[in-house]
């Protein structure tokens, strides 16, 4: 070190407390007694970064970044929130496999990619039927349960998508349900087994991350929508029990076949969107029939 | 960490990540985008972190991300550049205190600045910068050394402040 060199690392000791006794003495003195130190320590002092609060996040930002499970709901009421959510994620399920037994089809079979299921774009099974699509908040549409019944046509369709979701570490293993049977939102509508069956596309992913396995991970959710209901259910139960603090939202959607609403869950491990929308031709075709 | 404990790291750790990403990147957006990544991680890792060392664990999954992302946009030299020609430049010009330090604090290295701007604005000491930045304490004295020399001088130049 130069003399120069050897001054800055003395007064940096110094500034960051490091130095005892007799050297914290002697630099001390230096300063008091030497121009060209004290000059030195002054713009030393200088180095130490002033505090900044001109950077900071505004409260919208940091209201995107939080997260809304906490401040929707108490956290008396989270519980009994996850269990509404897991009751009526079970049931959405099971209520899709009713439809297939009632009208007496072979539930859809998972297409599983059999290259890298992680960078598999879409598969889709063959869809025998169209169905149709019915939005639940659409009363006066839902009225006449006769004409629902003979309108609606039963799902035959499942897509299997996989798809990489970010370019980093969080893959989403997506799998589609195009069309999901669930109760409607019209507390007037009876759900029984001769009820019509009210039409939902959705899907169900699994998020992996980390040092997570992720086929394992992958291969457990997909086995949530194969085999007999009661397996459906189990699994279903088995996926429910992992989730934490889920979220539930609600937005308007309009789609090339109509308006609607979409459904959006999300948690830890697992999350499901889904879609009620009102099919422009069945629209038309209700008018038609009164 | 549940979700309460969650969002108070947002409104405690928040600012503090977004300050110290902004002036390592010198652009508020993308100092955003990693603070969101960031946040995004410590929500999905929640279950693994505990909540005493939150703010340790954001800045270095910040820090990391903050990396990734200048050898990404292979911004790290031109960074320097720009800071070194702003810097040659402020001479002809008034400049206040706060200025000249942003000017020095951007003109540095990248090491160097990370491990004064830990110092300085969160408190850290040597241990905790050399375990955020996977560097020795040495090295993370000798970079703080070297970066106040470098702004004593910068200030120095400039007789306003003297």
């Amino acid at each position: 070190m130069n003399p120069e060199e050897e001054k800055d690392w003395m007064l940096f000791l110094l500034l960051e407390g490091e130095l005892e006794g007799e050297e914290l003495q002697k630099v001390e003195q230096l300063i008091q007694e030497n121009a060209e130190w004290k000059k030195a320590w002054d713009l030393m002092k200088l180095s130490v970064l002033p505090e900044d609060s001109s950077i900071a996040l505004s409260s919208a930002e940091k209201s995107i970044l939080k997260k809304r499970g906490a401040t929707i709901l108490p956290p008396p009421f989270e519980a009994s929130w996850m269990s509404y959510v897991a009751a009526a994620s079970v049931l959405l399920l099971a209520f899709w496999y009713w439809g297939f037994y009632q009208t007496g089809q072979t539930p859809p079979q998972v297409v599983q990619s059999e290259a890298n299921p992680l960078l598999t774009p879409e598969k889709t099974a063959p869809a025998p039927n169209s169905g149709t699509i019915i939005d639940s908040s659409s009363t006066p549409i839902l009225s006449d349960k006769s004409n629902l019944s003979e309108s609606l046509a039963p799902p035959t369709q499942l897509t299997v998508s996989t798809k990489k979701k970010r370019a980093e570490e969080n893959i989403a293993f997506a799998i589609e349900a195009e069309q999901i049977n669930i109760r409607p939102l019209d507390p007037e509508i009876e759900l029984t087994p001769s009820s019509p069956s009210y039409i939902m596309p959705g899907f169900i992913y699994t998020k992996t991350f980390g040092d997570a396995p992720t086929n394992e991970v992958g291969n457990k959710k997909m086995m949530a929508l194969m085999g007999n209901a009661t397996e459906w259910v189990n699994n279903t139960r088995r996926i429910w029990s992992a989730i934490q603090d889920p979220e539930l939202s609600f937005r308007r959607v309009k789609t090339d076949q109509g308006p609607g609403l979409a459904i959006d869950f999300n948690s830890h491990a697992y999350g499901a969107s889904a879609q009620l929308i009102v099919k422009n031709d069945f629209i038309k075709n209700l008018k038609m029939q009164k | 960490m549940t979700v309460s404990e969650y969002n108070k790291a947002v409104d405690e750790w928040s600012d503090a990540l977004l300050r110290f990403l902004c002036k390592s990147t010198g652009d508020r957006d993308t100092a955003c985008d990693l603070v969101q990544d960031s946040f995004e991680s410590l929500w999905i890792r929640r279950e693994y972190v505990e909540v005493s060392y939150v703010k340790s664990w954001l800045f270095k999954v910040g820090y990391r991300k903050m990396i990734d992302h200048i050898r990404k946009q292979k911004k790290t030299t031109e960074l320097e550049e720009i800071a070194e020609i702003k810097s040659s430049s402020s001479g002809s010009e008034y400049l206040g205190l706060e200025d000249v330090i942003s000017k020095a604090v951007a003109g540095l290295p990248e090491s160097q600045r990370t491990a004064v701007m830990l110092r300085d604005y969160e408190g850290y000491d040597y241990k905790s910068i050399a375990e955020l930045t996977g560097t020795s304490e040495s090295q993370v004295k000798v970079n703080i050394f070297r970066a106040r020399q470098k702004m004593k001088q910068m200030i120095g130049k400039l007789e306003i402040v003297i």
